[in-house]
């Protein structure tokens, strides 16, 4: 009858612990399917808000949930209308959650975010080595048409030195932390202010390794910042399931 | 650029955020965070943050994140 908001995917042997609660406050129990069990909580309609809050709360449950065992972290805002349509979605998606679960639920999720230094644009558009001055004797005295063409060249060149020059920091930091993570996705100026992020997979074990290499790393570009976040869940290591129904491997 | 960059807090914050919302298994519930909501997030985001690059970019427009590359 209630609505179920769904945290994560566990082992069925998992036990939820005692007193834990969710979104609204909802007590946590699960829904199980063959050997895997869905974290959930009762959901009144209305009650969930895209509210900051309320997806810290779903990470806080998600991360309490991880003391019960190995997870999958499941994304925010799922909700099915009862028990029985999350046991048939874990039905569905049966073999390729066990396998994630199995390759995925006992390891930890790195967040490296690599940010240019302050006035970034500044530093890296720099090195490119054009101005407005250079443009102008290269052309004469310009109309408005032709500042205004000038003006994007000029942005566009800006644009693609600070990626090369990112792509070149995804280089060197692959090649600093890469041999100590399992898998990592990466994304490259996702933004203008940010030169690099990666998510990195690791095991457990494997952590003080990683952020010995992080600090090395760090000391070595001191013209960038770094801020590492972790441990996650393994969030950004689950497979995808395509529009077409089939599942895109992440590798790992 | 003269605004202050994050700090680590921000940043984690937004680390968070992400995973949440743009990562996870996704269950194809019935009924899920519409687009529309998870601009909310991002705009409720944007009171906390004033200074962190995906808060921004926004109410302008929530483009989907940028697809990772590969890592090896």
């Amino acid at each position: 009858m209630s609505r179920r908001y769904v945290y994560a995917i566990l082992d069925r042997v998992a036990v939820v612990p005692a007193g834990l609660t969710g979104i609204g406050e909802r007590p946590v129990s699960t829904v199980p399917y063959r050997d895997l069990t869905a974290a959930t909580s009762p959901l009144e309609p209305g009650e969930l808000q895209a509210t900051v809050a309320n997806a810290m709360r779903h990470e806080q449950t998600v991360e309490a949930l991880r003391r019960a065992g190995p997870l999958l972290p499941v994304r925010f805002g799922t909700i099915f209308p009862d028990a029985e349509g999350v046991a048939n979605a874990l039905a569905e998606r049966y073999v390729r959650l066990e396998a994630d679960l199995r390759r995925l639920g006992d390891k930890v999720e790195y967040g490296l975010t690599v940010m240019w230094c302050e006035g970034a644009g500044k530093c890296a558009s720099g090195e490119s080595g054009d101005s407005e001055d250079d443009l102008s004797e290269a052309t004469g005295d310009p109309g408005p048409g032709t500042r205004y063409l000038r003006g994007r060249l000029l942005e566009y060149r800006r644009a693609s030195s600070l990626r090369e020059r990112a792509i070149g920091v995804a280089e060197i930091v692959h090649r600093a932390l890469g041999p100590h993570a399992l898998d990592e996705r990466r994304t490259i100026m996702p933004g203008p202010r940010i030169a690099l992020r990666v998510a990195y997979l690791l095991l457990p074990a494997g952590v003080s390794d990683f952020q010995a290499a992080f600090d090395d790393a760090r000391r070595t570009q001191p013209e960038l910042r770094f801020l590492l976040s972790g441990p996650w869940p393994p969030y950004s290591f689950v497979t995808v399931e395509a529009q077409d129904g089939a599942a895109q491997g992440t590798g790992g | 650029m003269s605004e202050p960059l994050a700090d680590a807090g921000d940043v984690t914050l937004l680390e968070l955020l992400d995973r949440v919302i743009d990562h996870g298994v996704v269950l194809s519930g019935d009924i899920t965070i519409a687009v529309a909501d998870v601009d909310l997030i991002y705009l409720g985001l944007r009171v906390i943050l004033t200074s962190i690059e995906r808060a921004g970019r926004l109410p302008d427009a929530l483009g989907p994140p940028a697809p990772p590359e590969a890592g090896r």
